[in-house]
Parts: C-alpha cells; sequence; structure tokens
C-alpha cells in the first residue's frame, strides 16, 4: 500500500510538472604524441543525458545518464570491474569498451531559506584550478589520470544535503552515505600510475601480490558528513568546512616475505577529519583566493615505517590571484604547498610538497572562439603539465576543440610518469 | 590676456547656452534616475547576436532583479543555447562599497567570483559592457560630466540631446567611452538613441531602445539594439514576459540557488 502510495505521488508529481530535457554527442579523439604504442589513444562517443522536471520554483527532480564506447578500449580496459564503487553506485560496464552510468538523480526542494537536496549528485567545495584541496567530498576517477574536467572525472555519490541562507551567510550540511572511492586505473592500463609517491617500491627481483580491498561498506557507520559555514565580511567571502571521512585513495600496507621474495600490497582506505577554510576578495582587477586546511590522521607510505605506512597530519593551503585587467581575458596564478606534520623521515613524498599552477584563458570574436592555456608545475620534482586549448562555437549549439596535454620533467613524478602519453586531443559536440 | 578673454567667453557662452534649455543637464539625468522601473522585476530575455557576415546567434536567458534600499541585486540564467544552459552571473550592485559578482558555470559546478572592476568588458560575448547592463538604461552621476548639447523633435517626439564624458581619463580607460550622446524622449525620460565613441573618440556603436510601452504602469523597453561600428556586430535583446508584481524571493540571490539546474 506504502509502495502504491509513493509511486502514485510520483505519477502525479510527473503530471503536474513542467520537463526539460537535453542531449549532448561528443566525439572525442587522443592521439599519443611520444607513444611508442599504437598512436591512437582513445576515440570515444559519448552520449549524456540531462532531464529536469520542476513541479513549481522550489522542487525539481533531475536525472543525468552517460553512455560511452571507447572505439580503443586502452585507456582503462574494465575499469568498472573496479572495487572502488559501492555496489549501487557502479556504472554498467557494455563489454570491455563501454559503460553506463547514472550520473545524477536527486530531488531538490526549498523549503523557506533551505534548499534540501537528496540523491545520486556531485557536491563540489572549493574554487581552484586544477587542484584540489577542499574539494573533496566526491571521489575522482582517474583513469585518465586529471585530464578529463573535474566535472566528468568526480564521481557522483548518493548523498543528503541541505544549505540554509541566512542574510549575509550559508550553512552546508552534507551526509554521505555512499561509500564510493577513487577509481584508480589497473596496473598496464595507459595511466596506470608507476610513481613512487603513489607505489611503494619492491625489492628487485621481488614479485607483488595485491590482496583484496579492505573496503568500508556500511552505509551509516561508514558514512562521510561535512558542513560548511559561508558568510561575506564586507568585501571579503569566507568559508569554514569540517569534513569527517574516509580518504578516497586507499592505503598500501605492505609486506615483504624474503622466503618467496614477495611483496604483498593491502589496500586499506583509512578515516580521516579535515578542517578548512576559504577566503575570496576582490579589489579592482584582482580576485585573491586562499584555501587552507589540516588533514588529521592521513597516510603516507613510508619506508621507515612498520608496513610501510605512517600517519601523520597535514597542513595544506593554496594562495590563488585571478587577474581581471585585460579586456575579455583571466590570467590566474596559485601556489599550493602541503606540509606533513610530523619530525619522521622515509615518506615517499617530499614533507613540504609544492606545487604552482598558471592559467591564461580569453574570449574572442564575441564569445565565439575561446582559447585557454592552464599549466600545473611541481617545484620538487619540476615536473609538470602545459594544456593549451582551443575551441570555436560553429553553431548555437555546437563546438568543436583541439588541446594538447604534454606532460614533462621527472618520469618518477605524478606528472612526469605520464610523460609518454602526451597526447593531442580533438573532438567535436552537439546539444540537443 | 587673449587666452583669459578665450576661457571667459567659453564660460559665459555656455551659461548662457544652458540657461536656454527648460531644463539643466542635471535636472534631465536625475529624471532619468528618477523614472519607476519596479521594486523588482522578473522577465525573459531574447539576445540575437549577428556578426558582420551575417551569422546569427540566440541566446534565451531569465532574469531577476531586486532593489534593496539603493542597494540592488540582480541574477541571470542561460535557458538556451543547451550548451550553455543553467550558466548564472549574479550581481550585487552596492552603494557604498564596491560591486559583487559571481559567475556560475555548470560545466565547472563552481561559483567563481569574478572581478567587478571589468565594467568596459562586453557582456557574455554581446555588444554591451557590463556597465551598460547594469546601468538598465539609468546613468551614473559620478562617472560623468552632463551638458545638454540641443533639444530636437523628430516624428513627433521630443528630446533632450545629452552629451556624457567622463570625468577622468581613468573612467574613460574603465568604461571603455570617451562620450555617450543620448537622445532623451522628454515625455517619459528614457533614452530611444545613444551613440558611444571610443577611448579615442572614434564612433564605437549605437543604441537604439525600441517597442517602449507601459507594463504594470512602467515604461518599459522590449527591444535594444546595439550596433558596432568597428567590429560591424549587432545585439538585438527582446524582452518579455516582464513581470514587476511577481514575488522575487531574497533566495533567488544566494550562491545555492545560482548553482540549481536549470
Amino acid at each position: 500500500m506504502k509502495t502504491l502510495l509513493i509511486f502514485l505521488s510520483f505519477v502525479a508529481f510527473l503530471f503536474a510538472s513542467e520537463s526539460s530535457q537535453t542531449l549532448k554527442l561528443r566525439q572525442e579523439t587522443s592521439v599519443n604524441h611520444e607513444s611508442d604504442d599504437s598512436k591512437l589513444q582513445k576515440s570515444i562517443l559519448n552520449a549524456n543525458y540531462e532531464l529536469n522536471i520542476d513541479y513549481d520554483d522550489e522542487s525539481r527532480v533531475v536525472l543525468e545518464t552517460t553512455l560511452e564506447v571507447d572505439a580503443k578500449d586502452k585507456i582503462n580496459p574494465n575499469k568498472y570491474n573496479s572495487s572502488s564503487y559501492s555496489s549501487f553506485s557502479k556504472p554498467l560496464s557494455l563489454g570491455t569498451s563501454g559503460y553506463l552510468e547514472l550520473r545524477e538523480l536527486y530531488f531538490e526542494k526549498y523549503i523557506d531559506d533551505t534548499l534540501f537536496k537528496m540523491g545520486k549528485m556531485q557536491n563540489v567545495w572549493g574554487k581552484a584550478d586544477g587542484l584540489k584541496l577542499i574539494d573533496k567530498l566526491n571521489p575522482q576517477d582517474y583513469s585518465q589520470f586529471i585530464l578529463p574536467s573535474f566535472e566528468e572525472s568526480r564521481i557522483p555519490l548518493w548523498s543528503i544535503s541541505s544549505v540554509t541562507n541566512f542574510e549575509n551567510s550559508e550553512l552546508e550540511i552534507i551526509w554521505i552515505p555512499d561509500t564510493t572511492y577513487a577509481n584508480i586505473p589497473n596496473s598496464g592500463s595507459e595511466y596506470a600510475f608507476t610513481t613512487s609517491r603513489i607505489i611503494p617500491s619492491a625489492p628487485q627481483g621481488s614479485s607483488t601480490v595485491m590482496e583484496d580491498v579492505d573496503k568500508p561498506n556500511h552505509a551509516v557507520k561508514d558514512s562521510d558528513i561535512g558542513i560548511k559555514y559561508l558568510m561575506m565580511l564586507d568585501n571579503m567571502e569566507v568559508g569554514f568546512y569540517y569534513l569527517y571521512f574516509y580518504e578516497d585513495n586507499s592505503v598500501l600496507y605492505n609486506t615483504y616475505d624474503s622466503g618467496t621474495n614477495t611483496v604483498s600490497l593491502k589496500p586499506k582506505y583509512e578515516r580521516s577529519h579535515f578542517y578548512g577554510m576559504s577566503l575570496d576578495y576582490a579589489k579592482g582587477d584582482f580576485v585573491y583566493r586562499v584555501e587552507a586546511g589540516v588533514t588529521k590522521d592521513k597516510y603516507y607510505l613510508n619506508n621507515l615505517s612498520i608496513r610501510g605506512i605512517q600517519k601523520s597530519n597535514e597542513f595544506a593551503y593554496i594562495f590563488g590571484v585571478d587577474w581581471y585587467g585585460l579586456s575579455e581575458t583571466l590570467l590566474s596564478f596559485q601556489f599550493n604547498q602541503a606540509y606533513i606534520l610530523s619530525d619522521k623521515e622515509g615518506y615517499n613524498i617530499p614533507k613540504v610538497d609544492n606545487t604552482m599552477t598558471f592559467l591564461f584563458k580569453r574570449d574572442f570574436m564575441n564569445d565565439t572562439v575561446f582559447a585557454e592555456v592552464l599549466l600545473i608545475h611541481n617545484l620538487n620534482d619540476k615536473d609538470g603539465i602545459i594544456r593549451p586549448k582551443l575551441s570555436y562555437e560553429l553553431d548555437a549549439e555546437s563546438l568543436i576543440y583541439i588541446g594538447f596535454d604534454k606532460f614533462y620533467g621527472d618520469k618518477d613524478g605524478l606528472y612526469g610518469e605520464f610523460n609518454k602519453q602526451s597526447r593531442f586531443t580533438f573532438g567535436y559536440e552537439k546539444t540537443f | 590676456m587673449k587666452n583669459i578673454l578665450k576661457t571667459l567667453t567659453t564660460i559665459v557662452g555656455l551659461s548662457l547656452g544652458s540657461s536656454l534649455f527648460a531644463m539643466d543637464a542635471l535636472e534631465v539625468v536625475k529624471k532619468v534616475n528618477e523614472r519607476e522601473d519596479g521594486l523588482s522585476v522578473v522577465r525573459d530575455l531574447k539576445m540575437e547576436l549577428i556578426d558582420k557576415r551575417g551569422k546569427q546567434r540566440v541566446r534565451e536567458t531569465i532574469s531577476y532583479r531586486k532593489y534593496y534600499g539603493v542597494d540592488k541585486k540582480s541574477v541571470i540564467y542561460y535557458k538556451t543555447p543547451k550548451r550553455l544552459s543553467g550558466t548564472g552571473f549574479l550581481t550585487f550592485d552596492n552603494e557604498i562599497k564596491d560591486d559583487e559578482q559571481w559567475l556560475y558555470l555548470p560545466s565547472l559546478r563552481k561559483v567563481r567570483r569574478v572581478s567587478s572592476a571589468n565594467r568596459g568588458d562586453w557582456f557574455l560575448g554581446t555588444d554591451f559592457s557590463y556597465e551598460d547592463i547594469k546601468k538598465e538604461t539609468k546613468i551614473s552621476t559620478s562617472d560623468f560630466d552632463f551638458r545638454i548639447l540641443e533639444e530636437t523633435q523628430e516624428k513627433g517626439i521630443s528630446y533632450f540631446v545629452l552629451e556624457s564624458t567622463p570625468k577622468n581619463k581613468a573612467l574613460v580607460k574603465e568604461l571603455g567611452y570617451s562620450k555617450i550622446v543620448s537622445w532623451i524622449d522628454k515625455d517619459i525620460f528614457i533614452a530611444r538613441k545613444a551613440i558611444f565613441h571610443d577611448e579615442r573618440g572614434g564612433l564605437l556603436k549605437t543604441l537604439l531602445n525600441n517597442d517602449i510601452k507601459k507594463v504594470d504602469d512602467i515604461w518599459t523597453i522590449h527591444h535594444l539594439q546595439m550596433k558596432n561600428h568597428q567590429n560591424k556586430h549587432v545585439s538585438n535583446f527582446y524582452f518579455s514576459n516582464v513581470d514587476y508584481k511577481k514575488e522575487v524571493k531574497d533566495s533567488s540571490f544566494t550562491k545555492a540557488s545560482l548553482k540549481r539546474r536549470r
């Protein structure tokens, strides 16, 4: 009876509502720049369907699905067999070369000054370009490292949120019972990590065995909870953040058996607390941005620790300056530092890790031509990526683009490890 | 001595000239700025953009605006093209402190704070500047000096021809205009035509305000055409479903609202 009532309410909702739908088709091809292997890295057809059903100005249901097939299937074969997804969030694999994914399905409603949302969705905190410090709510799909847009690579999660607006501030509370974590590419796939920053080094000649992952799977006990409070102080936007969460990247505990000359890796997800703040201040042609935070109980690879893992607190910040002094142009610079707050030595990453980014964006010809260059450079490893991109609006609903993703630097660096994956990408997008 | 005489003659001439007109320039500007435009408004805006080859692009938006005393909040969302649907631009026009602006791009899912100093930049690829859009046919008395060039009559409508000149060189650079000449309808105190000159004094663009009619007893422009003479680009703005009576909630002007799917 209850089910029937819910069904009838849903039908009534559909009939009493207005709807809009969008279908976006994208063909994108990437060609390796330096690889010894086959030149073609991927050739995908992506269909994204979105349906918005508005009951009134205050209530809405949003549905978004994505179907993608890759003619090459070199990026990350069988990626959706990944154990990092919860059973109710995992996309449906279509053979080895495609998938169908429910990207979003949520209901939202304003009650007085509070916007409630419930369902599968993306929740985004922070504003940094190309870097994530506060944007920790949703995990990321690393099957193409950081090359796809965050919108595309961010993994939506089943969650419930509320945002309450006060006169000069807003309070957001979010509960995430979905135990889905970052999708790490399988060993042997195009963007599989090899850097010692992420993969523990093994004695020469030893073999490596990957054990089953120790993954949280209880929707309540293992859920994440986050609180954000944002306020305007004169011309400054100040934000405070708290997140009790599982780090999206598993920790690889390792054990060496000298008898069999085997290293066993045991992936395990660990809990952390994050306390963060942000500042935004606009003055003249400049916007200054700061994001900073302390992660309590973060787990690092450490050669000198038992099972190769050491727990420490981390302090990290991003300072950014956006300059709008030239017409139709944005120039942005960011500096990011992450400190391991521990006296111990032997970490696989520098105790002070420094990264800088530079972004140039300019629109031409009444917003029909868009040029962009993003540089991310790690100052410790002297590696990075430079990403120029040019897009042209053929008509209101069609866009063509060409881009170049050039990795450079130390082959054991986070970016330099992908030197051979540098690629040209060209694509066509049509929206209906 | 010759120079002093010349200056005096000019001052006397200007004074006499001003007194020849029924109203002085500042009075006209005051009347324009005092014109009723509703405490709040909801309206659809269709933007038709035509390039020099005649290629046309259409953007459909919905916008909300509300006054809070002398301050004003407004937000505009793209409805079409679908590729840009959900893109939102939120502005707080503050009388005392600096204006505040945020841009929401659905492709980034981030509300980005943007500088409000770029008043002379083109508004979303149109031929209007951010300042043109913000002022909504009102005229900034803090940015310009004014004088009435003449009173004239055309097709049965009487006009004050008003020249607005930025107060200093910095403002010329910031606004992108060295001079604006406006034809102000004497009956309704709306500019029906304006000619904009670029920083060097060259002809930049011409605005025509057409289809002016009353909605909820408020004179409302329904068609604005801005023609850029330098790149031959034209922007037609068509307003429809203008509603000054619909309740506009304060929550419409929040970042949470900006991020909602459209």
